[in-house]
C-alpha cells in the first residue's frame, strides 16, 4: 500500500501521536493540490510555493487541535486561503507595490493587471485568448472574491465546502459568489468586443 | 422586479435555483427589461468561461516537497523547547506598602471577581500561627496577561508546564509584584501557575500569535481552555482542574463565556473577567 492510499484520518491521528513520518505522507499526498490552488490564487510560482510551505507549518502546529469536525482538504483550504490572504497583507506593509499600482475597492485592494514580462510572444499566440483574459480577470478581483472564484470554479468545492473552508454561513458565500461573479463580468465588460473576437 | 434586484439573483437563476416566484419575476425582468436581459446574457457566458479556469495544467515545481520540508524544518529549529514563556522585570512598588499591607490581614477582599484571603504578615495575635492561604490574582490588561500575589510576606511562585510538569520558574514575589506572562508561540500554550506550599494550582490557557480557527473539538478541561483560548484571543484560567471528563465544544456563534457554559457541566462555573480574561471554577 503507497502512501496515497493511506487515509488522512489515519495519517492525522499517527501524525497528532508524534509520528513524522505519518505528516510527511500527508504532505505529500495533498501537496499539489494545494499548490494548485495557491498558484491560481498567486498566478506566481514563488508566491504559490511559499504559501503551500507556510500553509503546512501551520497545519503541523495546529494539527493537534484537528479533531475530524471537517475534512482535512476543507481545513487545508482554509489555511491556504488565510496564508494567501496574510502574505498579501505583508506584501502590503512592505509598499512592494507602488500606491498606482493599486486600486480600492469596496471588498479591499484589487492589485493592477501587470504585462507577464516573462512571456515570449511565441506562448502568448498559443495560448487560448479567452482563457487568458477570464486568468486576468480573476486575478483583478479582491482576494476574498478571488478566493471564492477559485475555489468554486477551479477546484469544483461545494457551496458547503466553501462555507465549511472560509467559516461563512452558505446564503453568505452564495451571495458574496453573486458579487465576486459579478465584478469579474465589470471587469470582462470593459473589453467587450475583444472578449467576443476570441 | 428592478434591474439591481435582478442582479441578486444571476447566479442562482443560472445555476436553476431560484425559488419558483422569484424565477417567474426573473424570467419576466429578462424578456422586459432590456438592462437585465444584455447583462445577464453576458453573466451566463462569464460563468461558461469560468469553467475555463481549473483547466489549464498546472505544472508542479520538482522541489516542491523539498521546499516545504525545509521550511517546516526551519520553523522547528525556530522553536526553543523551554522556556515556553517570556518573563520580564517586576515593577516593585515601594516597601512600605508593603507594611500597609500587613494591616490588611485576615481580611477577605474580591478583585476582579477572583476571590482570594490575604496572608498575614506582623499582623495582630489573631494571625500568628494560623495557616496563611494565599490565592494569586489574574488578570488581562492591555493584552499583557499578569499574576498578582496578594501576601505581604514574600511567596514562591512556581509556573511549570503542561503536560509534563517541568518546573519553568520559580520566583520570589510579593503583593506588590505584576508578574507578566507572554506566550510568543503562534499556538495557544498551558502551563500551571501555584504558590509554594498551598493546595490550589491553576491551570492557565494563553492565546498564541495566530488564531485557532478551529469551531468545533474535543478532550479534556485543558484541551478545552486552550481551544478557547486559540479561539478567541483570551486568557483562561482553570481553578483546581481535576475533571479529564471528555468533552466536546463548538463555538459556531458563541462567546467564549457561552461556549464553556453550553460544553461544562453543571458543576463548573463560568465567569469572564471586564478585561475579556475567562475563569472556569471546577467545583
Amino acid at each position: 500500500m503507497t502512501e496515497n492510499y493511506l487515509d488522512d484520518d489515519l495519517l492525522i491521528r499517527r501524525s497528532q501521536g508524534g509520528d513524522r513520518n505519518a505528516f510527511d505522507m500527508l504532505v505529500h499526498k495533498h501537496e499539489a493540490k494545494a499548490y494548485q490552488y495557491a498558484f491560481r490564487l498567486t498566478h506566481s510560482p514563488e508566491q504559490a510555493c511559499d504559501v503551500v510551505s507556510e500553509a503546512f507549518v501551520r497545519v503541523f502546529n495546529a494539527l493537534h487541535n484537528f479533531k475530524g469536525q471537517s475534512q482535512f482538504s476543507t481545513w487545508l483550504y482554509r489555511i491556504l486561503t488565510n496564508c494567501f490572504l496574510d502574505a498579501k497583507k505583508r506584501d502590503r506593509s512592505k509598499s512592494l507595490v507602488s500606491l498606482d499600482s493599486m486600486a480600492q475597492t469596496a471588498e479591499g485592494e484589487v492589485a493592477r493587471q501587470f504585462e507577464d514580462p516573462g512571456r515570449s510572444p511565441a506562448e502568448e499566440t498559443e495560448r487560448n485568448e479567452r482563457e487568458r483574459r477570464i486568468q486576468d480577470a480573476v486575478g483583478l478581483l479582491p482576494e476574498y472574491q478571488r478566493s471564492m472564484i477559485v475555489m468554486y470554479h477551479a477546484e469544483n468545492l461545494s457551496y458547503e465546502e466553501i462555507a465549511a473552508a472560509m467559516d461563512l454561513p452558505i446564503g453568505t458565500v452564495k451571495s458574496r459568489l453573486n458579487r465576486a461573479r459579478m465584478a469579474l463580468r465589470e471587469f470582462l465588460v470593459k473589453d467587450e468586443e475583444l472578449f467576443k473576437l476570441g | 422586479m428592478t434591474t439591481e434586484k435582478a442582479r441578486e439573483f444571476y447566479s442562482a437563476y443560472f445555476e436553476g435555483s431560484l425559488e419558483p416566484g422569484l424565477r417567474l419575476s426573473f424570467d419576466v425582468a429578462l424578456r422586459e427589461n432590456a438592462e437585465v436581459s444584455a447583462e445577464y446574457e453576458f453573466f451566463a457566458q462569464t460563468m461558461r468561461e469560468l469553467d475555463a479556469v481549473g483547466k489549464e495544467e498546472i505544472p508542479i515545481p520538482a522541489d516542491l516537497h523539498a521546499r516545504i520540508v525545509e521550511r517546516l524544518e526551519a520553523d522547528r529549529t525556530m522553536r526553543k523547547p523551554t522556556p515556553l514563556f517570556l518573563w520580564r522585570n517586576f515593577a516593585y512598588a515601594a516597601a512600605a506598602a508593603v507594611l500597609i499591607g500587613g494591616a490588611f490581614l485576615g481580611v477577605l477582599k474580591n478583585r476582579g471577581g477572583v476571590t482570594m484571603q490575604s496572608g498575614m504578615l506582623g499582623g495582630g495575635d489573631s494571625g500568628r500561627n494560623q495557616p496563611v492561604s494565599v490565592t494569586p490574582e489574574f488578570s488581562f490588561r492591555n493584552k499583557q496577561f499578569l499574576i498578582h500575589v496578594p501576601s505581604d510576606s514574600p511567596q514562591t511562585l512556581n509556573v511549570l508546564s503542561e503536560p509534563d510538569l517541568k518546573v519553568l520558574k520559580s520566583l520570589s514575589v510579593t503583593t506588590d509584584q505584576d508578574v507578566p506572562l507572554a506566550n510568543p508561540n503562534p499556538d495557544a500554550a498551558a502551563f500551571q501557575a501555584g504558590i509554594q506550599g498551598q493546595a490550589d494550582k491553576y491551570l492557565i490557557a494563553l492565546p498564541g500569535s495566530l488564531t485557532d480557527d478551529a469551531q468545533t473539538g474535543q478532550g479534556d478541561v485543558v484541551a478545552l481552555a486552550m481551544a478557547v483560548a486559540g479561539h478567541y484571543g483570551v486568557p483562561v484560567i482553570v481553578s483546581d482542574a481535576k475533571s479529564d471528563e471528555a468533552l466536546k465544544w463548538d463555538f459556531t456563534n458563541h462567546t467564549p463565556a457561552e461556549a464553556l457554559q453550553a460544553t461544562l457541566n453543571s458543576q463548573s462555573t463560568v465567569n469572564v473577567m471586564g478585561s475579556g480574561l475567562v475563569k472556569i471554577d471546577e467545583h
